[in-house]
């Protein structure tokens, strides 16, 4: 046994615990203790989404396209019944959307939902682009939010979400709780892939990055405060988690992302690979078990990593089109269409039973 | 005595292993500025805190002893104190008293039958309260079994109890033998109105990634195979039961019966005080998660909607059971004192139970 253990202090080296690729798995969460639980919408979201799809010209409603881009865990409820009627178009939400780590310095590469918003402007909705620092810590960047909304201008009968992606999220649940005058505004927030426990990559990388941001000079992305990296660990977001209750005046929602080892982009494999001793239930950069806001609405996990579930990688040049792997375009506007349909549907049964 | 041989077997698998295997590395630190964390279903009751009022007892009670007993250990070295714990009280309230009405059935872990001596929790500390009027027995679960398979032994050991009106019916489950007693309660849900607590200590609420690795056709129930001790061959499908694959997707498709109040504590530590036996296990774990306590992750142990009594700085089995006492060669002033912060623990976890029970949750 000794020598076992000393083989095992020298090389530090063991054989890692590998996990199967399957569905048939309950939707896990990573909670701290004393955060409230996450219900389930799951269900009436599939059937949203489903619908939506099935109109898509792109999408040809046939059997089972659904399927392939919205996964089924096997603790998600069954359909109610037939789908109810999709709520009719809405000209009272105003939409941002605020991007994640360093996104903004490959703002002219992609932004999160920058192809599917023309079609939600057509169904009523003012959607627009709300981009943070991509290197700064959420606290710094909660800053900017804060302004953002001062400046807005919202109409009385106007309601405000915010939809984070990645880092983005973080931001977003920072500023609510550093602006509890502002958080009133804030109908409900949306968090797609959203890094709400961090990721234990970030853990990991930290080093590496720190060292390579202090050499990375760009006029694209300022470094701000540097923080972006401390953001996201696991043991800063949790423990922030812990000691921060999030306003209950507003709605929280999440949409999580994973997929298997082919559909994942190039160059989020390594990521893909260091998360598997965890679980392959992972998006390159993410866990799903990190990526529920507690207290707020699960509303299903998409077959995406980390970019493509809202990044338009695809039609970039070849260098950046060439790390996709997804053997289908995931559907971000009907993503897009889907989460505000069903938010919009749970506002006003809210303001109903108001 | 007889000495086993698992040093012999542990070399094996590390041998295995290592040929076998390629390296995963750490991703995340041992870090213990975190809060307390579980990781559990959707749906699932939440967990809430308790641990100031453990912390208190249990520091009360090393203090009172520490001069018999000659306990040099600072309390807050033994029972981990995570960034989100509250601060202690301004005034201290007074310890509860003992009520040896709670009668106490303590159900063993995994493996418990193949070693007589050592598999059996607190057994010292339980002869202690005895002195003190408590009816503290021993459920001889099978160790090598399934959980379906013991739940069904509890429920014979559960109606064998007379119960006087005044008594109160505790389980204690070490390990494995937390999740039987869950087993229990959801398949005798008529047996299980006798219960009034579950009190589950480093329990495999989760179950644990070692063993769906263990389980791996590669591995082809190696473990149960071995010819360890005394062990009854029961079912053989202990692993299955410590599957965290398939106990995390048990608790979320069978709801605990709401009448039990439950409580949970946790056990992790440093690799460096994790006994010789565990450290190789505790290797495999330690990719995920370094805290955890050679067995099980931190993060596995909690049962939902239970009490969080607190996190012991112990490994798997120093927590709850003799085994370094009789296969390690710690340093014999460390073994001794392992010993006697396990009286105090139980007696602390039994003092917490009295006063908790006797207030409306």
């Amino acid at each position: 046994m000794a020598l076992a253990v000393t083989v095992v202090s020298i090389f530090g080296c063991i054989a890692p615990i590998k996990h199967k690729f399957t569905t048939d798995f309950p939707a896990p969460i990573l909670y701290a203790v004393g955060t409230p639980p996450v219900s389930d919408g799951r269900a009436r979201f599939r059937e949203i989404f489903c619908q939506l799809l099935a109109e898509k010209p792109d999408y040809p409603g046939q059997a089972g396209v659904c399927e392939n881009f919205l996964w089924r865990l096997n603790d998600e409820p069954l359909p109610s019944g037939l789908p109810e009627p999709l709520p009719a178009k809405s000209t009272r939400y105003r939409v941002l959307v605020v991007p994640g780590l360093l996104n903004e310095c490959f703002a002219d590469i992609a932004l999160p939902f920058e192809d599917s918003m023309e079609s939600l402007n057509d169904r009523g909705y003012k959607i627009d682009e709300l981009v943070v620092s991509g290197r700064a810590s959420s606290d710094s960047n909660s800053v900017t939010i804060a302004e953002a909304i001062e400046n807005l201008n919202l109409g009385a009968d106007e309601k405000l979400v915010l939809v984070g992606h990645s880092k983005g999220a973080v931001d977003i649940l920072h500023f609510l709780v550093n602006y509890p005058e502002l958080a009133p505004h804030v109908a409900a927030v949306i968090s797609v892939a959203g890094a709400i426990n961090g990721s234990p990559l970030a853990a990991f990388s930290a080093d590496i990055y720190n060292s390579l941001s202090r050499n990375f000079q760009t006029d694209r992305c300022d470094s701000g405060d540097d923080g972006a990296m401390d953001s996201l660990q696991p043991a800063v977001r949790l423990s922030w988690l812990a000691a921060n209750p999030l306003p209950d005046t507003v709605r929280y929602f999440s949409v999580a992302a994973f997929t298997n080892h082919e559909n994942i982009n190039l160059l989020l494999k390594t990521g893909y690979d260091l998360l598997s001793i965890y679980g392959p239930r992972n998006d390159g950069l993410l866990l799903i078990t990190d990526q529920v806001i507690p207290g707020g609405t699960l509303l299903g996990y998409v077959n995406a990593d980390h970019w493509s579930v809202v990044l338009p990688l695809e039609g970039q040049s070849s260098l950046i089109s060439g790390t996709v792997q997804a053997p289908q375009k995931f559907p971000r506007e009907v993503l897009l269409q889907a989460v505000m349909v069903y938010v919009a549907e749970a506002l006003e049964q809210n303001q109903e039973q108001n | 005595m007889k000495r086993i041989s698992i040093p012999h077997h542990f070399f094996c698998l590390a041998a295995l292993s290592l040929l076998i295997g390629g390296c995963q590395p750490r991703l995340v630190p041992f870090n213990v500025n975190v809060p307390a964390q579980t990781l559990s279903f959707l749906g699932a009751p939440p967990v809430f805190d308790a641990r100031l009022r453990f912390r208190e007892i249990f520091c009360e009670l090393l203090d009172d002893n520490r001069q018999r007993l000659d306990l040099k250990i600072g309390c807050d070295d033994y029972l981990w104190r995570l960034n989100d714990e509250p601060p202690p009280a301004a005034r201290s309230i007074s310890m509860p008293d003992h009520d040896p009405g709670l009668r106490i059935l303590i159900v063993p872990g995994a493996f418990s039958d193949c070693f007589e001596d050592v598999g059996k929790p607190y057994q010292e500390a339980a002869a202690r309260l005895r002195q003190l009027g408590y009816q503290i027995n021993n459920v001889d679960t099978s160790g090598l079994s399934t959980s379906t398979h013991n739940a069904e032994i509890i429920a014979k050991a559960v109606a064998g109890l007379a119960l006087a009106p005044s008594e109160q019916l505790v389980l204690l489950g070490y390990s494995k033998g937390s999740t039987d007693i869950l087993h229990f309660l959801v398949n005798y849900p008529e047996m299980a109105l006798r219960i009034t607590a579950v009190l589950s200590v480093a329990g495999a609420i989760n179950g644990s990634p070692l063993a769906d690795r263990f389980s791996e056709t590669s591995y082809d129930n190696w473990f149960v195979k071995l010819s360890f001790g005394k062990c009854r061959p029961g079912d053989g499908g202990v692993l299955d039961s410590l599957s965290r694959t398939r106990q995390f997707q048990w608790l979320a498709t069978h709801p605990l019966p709401d009448h039990v109040r439950y409580f949970s504590l946790a056990a992790f530590a440093r690799y460096e005080d994790v006994q010789l036996h565990q450290r190789f296990t505790y290797k495999l774990l330690e990719p995920i998660e370094p805290l955890n306590d050679g067995q099980l992750i931190f993060l596995d142990q909690l049962i939902p909607g239970s009490a969080l009594l607190g996190y012991v700085n112990a490994d798997h089995w120093t927590v709850a059971v003799p085994v370094e006492e009789k296969f390690s060669d710690r340093d014999p002033a460390q073994k001794a004192e392992n010993r006697k912060l396990r009286q105090l623990l139980f007696e602390a976890m039994i003092l917490f139970l009295a006063e908790s029970l006797n207030v409306a949750p």
